[in-house]
């Protein structure tokens, strides 16, 4: 399902436009990226949680060339399934 | 920080982003996670724009280990979602770390490349390269700090802290202390001894003053001698900004012994006094390492404002009533002869660098001071030795002629050692 699916699909749900699911689209993305940015992480219920983690620098060997790299810090963002979800999935 | 943002919390937020009420919103979301959540379920895959993709994958079932009982068991397969973030998610969420880039290691790195970047680049190395080259210039240098050392008892350790802020004042009684047991059995020369003794009382007063006058009649009554020499590089320290010794000493004494006599000569007065006194000496090693103490916390106590330490110094010459009268003499006379005070660190050759700028000129400082040192590169520690005038040599470190001269001599004279 891609992203024009959904939007329609989600507006047809609720009588909206897709206009109007679009914008609310923009403003949950918004929202979720200023928290995760703040590492805080955002739980949305019977979904899961969008949560950012910091991974550490480290030091990488290409195999192929015997380089070592030195790969910086960086915060990902990680997502927890929910219980919920998990056991409807399984 | 690490705080998790509820549904509610979530609809809040989104409801100040958007002119839609929390109703709404709160519909949206629940809209749009069960439509995901459905699609998901169905096996789909979703990517929703600004966020990222969700996905089914199927993980096969494998077998494991029960960790209670030790038995073998298969965990069944089952369907795992994994979120992959959309970039501007990702990267918004990166920010913090976003200047930083993936290195490659070169581990082809040698000593010899490091060098050849020296040599390249030597304007960046100069302040380091630089240093090392006293050591070069002067060969005998090191040696008798070398050789003074394990003569020297355990006390320097305990000194060293306290030492590096303050270097002058310190030394002093820190030369004070070396020679003393030595002293004890025999006074080579009872004027210099006394001089020193002298001086140290600036630093033990404060807190030893009582217990000092045991210390020092030791010595012969050497009242004539009058302290003006051997003061002079007491009150130098007393100035803690004046690091440029040298260019002070030829001219600006008198003005030098107008602000500092109070506080540099006071104590001097007293302790002629108290020379005429009987002694035990076994008091001596005892006051001298109180002096030393005292005489950096009373370094310290001075230096922030000298008023404080002026009206100690007033008290105490109350006490001795003789005092004002040498305070006077003292301020008169002061002699043109400056002398400073060899110690396990500070040799001849550190003082000719101090003096005059340049370390060969020790010669100078030990032709002037024969009598005293018999072997320039062993001069006992808290030999006090006169620095002569730079006109009466010579001396200019800036002349090349000067200092190779310096050099010539220098050489002659470890050769004939």
């Amino acid at each position: 399902m891609d992203n024009k699916k959904l939007v329609e699909t989600v507006a047809n749900n609720l009588g909206r436009t897709t206009e109007d699911v679009n914008k609310l689209m923009e403003a949950f993305a918004s929202v979720l990226y200023a928290r995760c940015s703040d590492m805080d992480s955002v739980a949305v219920p019977s979904f899961g949680t969008f949560e950012p983690r910091k991974r550490n620098e480290r030091v990488l060997r290409n195999p192929a060339t015997n380089k070592r790299m030195l790969v910086p810090p960086k915060i990902v963002v990680g997502f927890r399934v929910s219980k919920v979800l998990k056991s409807k999935l399984k | 920080m690490n705080a998790k943002i509820t549904s509610v919390e979530l609809v809040d937020l989104m409801a100040q982003a958007t002119s839609s009420g929390k109703r709404m919103c709160e519909l949206f979301l629940r809209e749009l996670f069960a439509v995901i959540s459905q699609a998901l379920i169905d096996g789909e895959s979703v990517k929703v724009k600004g966020i990222g993709t969700f996905k089914i994958t199927r993980v096969k079932p494998r077998k494991s280990v029960d960790v209670n009982t030790g038995m073998a068991n298969e965990v069944a397969s089952y369907n795992k979602l994994t979120f992959t973030p959309d970039k501007a998610f990702a990267e918004a969420v990166n920010q913090p770390f976003a200047q930083f880039e993936t290195v490659v290691l070169d581990d082809e790195v040698t000593d010899e490349k490091l060098a050849e970047i020296d040599e390249q680049y030597p304007s960046l190395f100069d302040d380091i390269t630089s240093m090392p080259e006293p050591p070069e210039d002067m060969p005998e240098p090191p040696a008798p700090s070398i050789e003074d050392l394990p003569g020297q008892p355990a006390e320097p350790v305990a000194e060293k802290p306290a030492q590096r802020p303050a270097e002058p004042v310190q030394e002093e009684p820190k030369a004070e202390q070396q020679v003393m047991p030595a002293m004890a059995t025999s006074i080579e020369d009872p004027e210099i001894r006394a001089r020193r003794l002298a001086a140290t009382p600036l630093m033990g007063i404060p807190i030893d003053g009582p217990s000092e006058p045991e210390e020092e009649p030791e010595e012969e009554p050497e009242e004539p001698i009058q302290p003006e020499e051997p003061v002079q590089p007491i009150e130098e320290p007393v100035q803690p900004e004046q690091p440029a010794q040298p260019v002070e000493e030829p001219e600006p004494e008198d003005d030098f012994h107008r602000p500092a006599p109070r506080n540099a000569y006071t104590p001097t007065p007293e302790q002629i006094e108290k020379i005429n006194k009987p002694d035990r000496k076994r008091w001596l090693w005892l006051s001298v390492a109180g002096a030393v103490v005292a005489g950096v916390l009373l370094w310290l106590w001075l230096s922030p404002g000298g008023n404080s330490g002026k009206q100690e110094q007033e008290t105490v010459i109350a006490a001795a009533d003789t005092v004002p009268d040498s305070v006077e003499v003292a301020e008169e006379a002061a002699p043109p002869v400056v002398t400073d005070i060899v110690t396990s660190q500070i040799v001849l050759v550190t003082l000719a660098e101090k003096h005059y700028g340049s370390p060969w000129f020790w010669v100078y400082i030990y032709e002037e001071n024969r009598s005293i040192i018999s072997n320039p590169n062993n001069v006992k520690p808290g030999t006090e030795v006169v620095i002569p005038p730079a006109e009466k040599y010579g001396i200019d470190a800036k002349d090349p002629a000067s200092v190779k001269k310096a050099q010539r001599l220098s050489w002659e004279l470890l050769k004939g050692k």
